[in-house]
């Protein structure tokens, strides 16, 4: 028969075990911001490059919609940065219009038909909504997530981590971005995009995500929306390939003219 | 309407019908345009309708057949009634050989960064009609053009035109035009006919251009040989008193043209578009006055801004418009706005030129309306202040009221 002062010393040992388990088991949901981006890199699909058809519908504040088909080209390059070729397919009054935007839109070359020839567009120019969408230049190729950008974890709610990313590029049009990140699969599911004078200028909205077998994910649907244009673009992702045979020259602006891609 | 635009219309028609049809070998896609305009020194109303035909066949992952088909009918003066044939038509090769991309055929070649009146911009002539409409449209020619880019960043830019094309003037414009200037006034009173004859430009024409992307903005310097694609007058005499022949002639020149385009400095969020040309011309004396003799300069520098409430601006100076040489060139100042109106199908514009030497100005004042997703009108005002002897004064004639319906299909 255990004694007593034996029976009190395991009872002290298993809550000391149980209460040390939870430390640790808090300690471990405890993420810091940079540690929950992390999580969501790792989350990202991993590619070299990759090619998506999607539809664009432009929505006004009357409900009035029109709707763009897009081709578009994205490759990693060094640094996380971003090249990207895009072209309207539809309809025709936008048809052939090529957007390429070298490392994050370092450099912009915009080609419309009418013109017959590539224009640079000056980076200082990125905060221009393209096309007439909601994008702007420098939203088509911003990376909140950059490593480098300043980050703080504001809040976290059962079902979402917030997050505040403050960038530190002089030349970007927003004083901060907010990231919702999805506690249990960790991505983005919302971002609120912040102008220079703090003020809530956009949202975007993942409202559709693609998980493969591996748990990396693809978001399908999004949308951006204006709050002081009270204006809306919903992307829809049609159809979407990864690491594709492409050379570099794909990326540069000998592309820009040619009638398909 | 006159019978002589009915085959015109028909076959404008039956094309198109035709063309949307499936199992074309061909992808097409296709602009009808109709343009209605009162001008006020004619005051008759013209009307033209034309169909723009774009098409392009793959034959290959990298070799493709592109080109341009117009077909239209007018009752402009001057006009041909009725006309068809490519603007474009051409093959194109990208990488067929390494880092080499080529066009041959009948090509339109760009060269300029500024949007309006590029002095450096001389492969391919204007219709006659000068406009300060977004596009300027250029009429192709015959040639190659083949472009190496050494790297990512850097390319060399062939072209090569066997025979000079030129601006297609029609012949009775330009006999009413040299009867007006040299007719009864300088030549005596009984003079009331022109023969024209052309001297054809002997040479190639052909240029060289090198760009390179800086971080900030792109350069390029050019070469360029060629002629002028207006006509100047080389000869004249006058047979029986009353029968005056001018030959015209199409004079040599050679551009050497510095293009900038890009973000400078104390310039945020706009884009500055700059094109040099200094233009050594073959020397020219007609009626003893010097027309061509000394090099001279022509510039167009400007910028493109977007505002906040999405007015759009392009605006600078030009020195020198295309119809003038040597010592004529002159500075104007430039302005073209567009607003996009929130939540409306409406959207204004302005285009102005505005003569520094004189004040002349030109101005076109219109608005754009979609009716729906393809089909866009047009209405637009166009006047000059100023006397016809001034520095613009020959945009007077094309002062009037213009109406344009656009349908893409």
């Amino acid at each position: 028969m255990i004694n007593k002062s034996k029976y009190c010393f395991l009872i002290l040992i298993t809550l000391g075990l149980l209460l040390g388990l939870n430390f640790l088991v808090c300690a471990a949901e405890q993420l810091t911001a940079d540690e929950i981006i992390d999580k969501v890199r790792e989350n990202q699909m991993d590619y070299e490059n990759s090619k998506t058809r999607a539809e664009m519908i432009l929505i006004d504040e009357d409900g009035k919609q029109e709707t763009r088909e897009i081709i578009m080209f994205e490759k990693d390059e060094e640094d996380d940065k971003i090249t990207m070729l895009m072209r309207f397919l539809s309809p025709k009054s936008v048809e052939g219009v090529t957007l390429l935007s070298i490392e994050n839109g370092d450099k912009i070359y915009l080609y419309m038909p009418a013109y017959q020839k590539p224009r640079r567009i000056a980076g200082s120019s990125k905060q221009e909504n393209f096309m007439g969408t909601d994008f702007s230049y420098e939203d088509l190729s911003m990376d909140y997530q950059n490593e480098e950008y300043e980050k703080e974890l504001l809040k976290e709610t059962e079902v979402q981590f917030v997050l505040e990313v403050i960038p530190d590029n002089e030349d970007t049009s927003y004083s901060k971005f907010v990231l919702y990140v999805n506690k249990k699969q960790f991505y983005v599911e919302k971002v609120e995009f912040y102008d220079l004078d703090e003020q809530l200028g956009k949202t975007l909205v993942i409202k559709e995500v693609k998980f493969d077998d591996e748990g990396k994910f693809t978001p399908m649907e999004m949308e951006m929306n204006d709050i002081i244009d009270k204006h809306q673009t919903q992307m829809n992702i049609k159809e979407i390939e990864y690491n594709l045979d492409l050379s570099d020259s794909f990326f540069t602006i000998r592309t820009l003219q040619r009638p398909r891609l | 309407m006159n019978s002589k635009y009915y085959p015109g219309i028909l076959f404008l028609l039956s094309m198109m019908i035709l063309l949307p049809m499936p199992g074309l070998a061909f992808d097409t896609s296709q602009t009808l345009v109709y343009e209605s305009s009162y001008l006020l020194s004619q005051q008759r109303i013209n009307h033209t309708l034309t169909l723009n035909i774009d098409y392009f066949q793959e034959i290959s992952d990298d070799i493709f057949l592109e080109g341009n088909l117009l077909v239209r009918t007018s009752n402009k003066e001057y006009a041909r009634p009725f006309m068809v044939g490519p603007n474009e038509l051409y093959l194109s090769g990208y990488n067929v050989i390494d880092n080499l991309d080529l066009k041959i055929g009948k090509i339109i070649t760009r060269w300029g960064a500024a949007d309006l009146f590029s002095p450096l911009d001389n492969f391919n002539p204007m219709p006659p009609e000068i406009s300060l409409g977004k596009k300027q449209d250029r009429l192709g020619a015959l040639g190659i053009s083949a472009t190496y880019y050494l790297d990512y960043s850097t390319y060399l830019q062939g072209v090569l035109l066997p025979k000079l094309k030129v601006t297609p003037y029609p012949d009775e414009y330009l006999k009413d035009s040299y009867l007006a200037n040299y007719g009864a006034t300088l030549q005596g009173p009984g003079v009331d006919h022109v023969d024209l004859t052309y001297q054809e430009a002997e040479n190639m024409v052909w240029g060289l251009r090198l760009t390179h992307s800086f971080p900030s903005f792109d350069a390029s310097i050019s070469y360029y040989r060629g002629y002028y694609m207006d006509p100047f007058p080389v000869s004249l005499s006058v047979s029986s008193g009353v029968n005056m022949e001018i030959t015209l002639g199409y004079p040599a020149k050679q551009v050497l043209g510095l293009e900038l385009q890009g973000e400078f400095h104390g310039l945020d969020g706009a884009t500055l578009r700059v094109d040099l040309a200094y233009i050594i011309p073959q020397e020219l004396e007609f009626q003893g006055e010097t027309m061509l003799e000394e090099p001279y300069l022509q510039a167009v520098i400007g910028a493109d801004y977007t505002t906040d409430s999405n007015l759009y601006l392009n605006g600078g100076f030009i020195y020198g418009l295309p119809f003038e040489r040597g010592n004529e060139s002159s500075l104007y100042f430039y302005l073209n706005a567009n607003q996009e109106i929130d939540d409306s199908d409406f959207k204004p514009f302005f285009a102005g030129v505005l003569s520094l030497s004189d004040m002349s100005m030109v101005n076109n004042i219109g608005l754009d309306y979609q009716l729906t997703e393809s089909v866009t009108a047009t209405m637009s005002y166009s006047f000059l202040l100023g006397e016809e002897q001034s520095k613009l004064g020959q945009f007077k004639r094309s002062q009037g009221i213009y109406f344009t319906l656009e349908w893409l299909f």
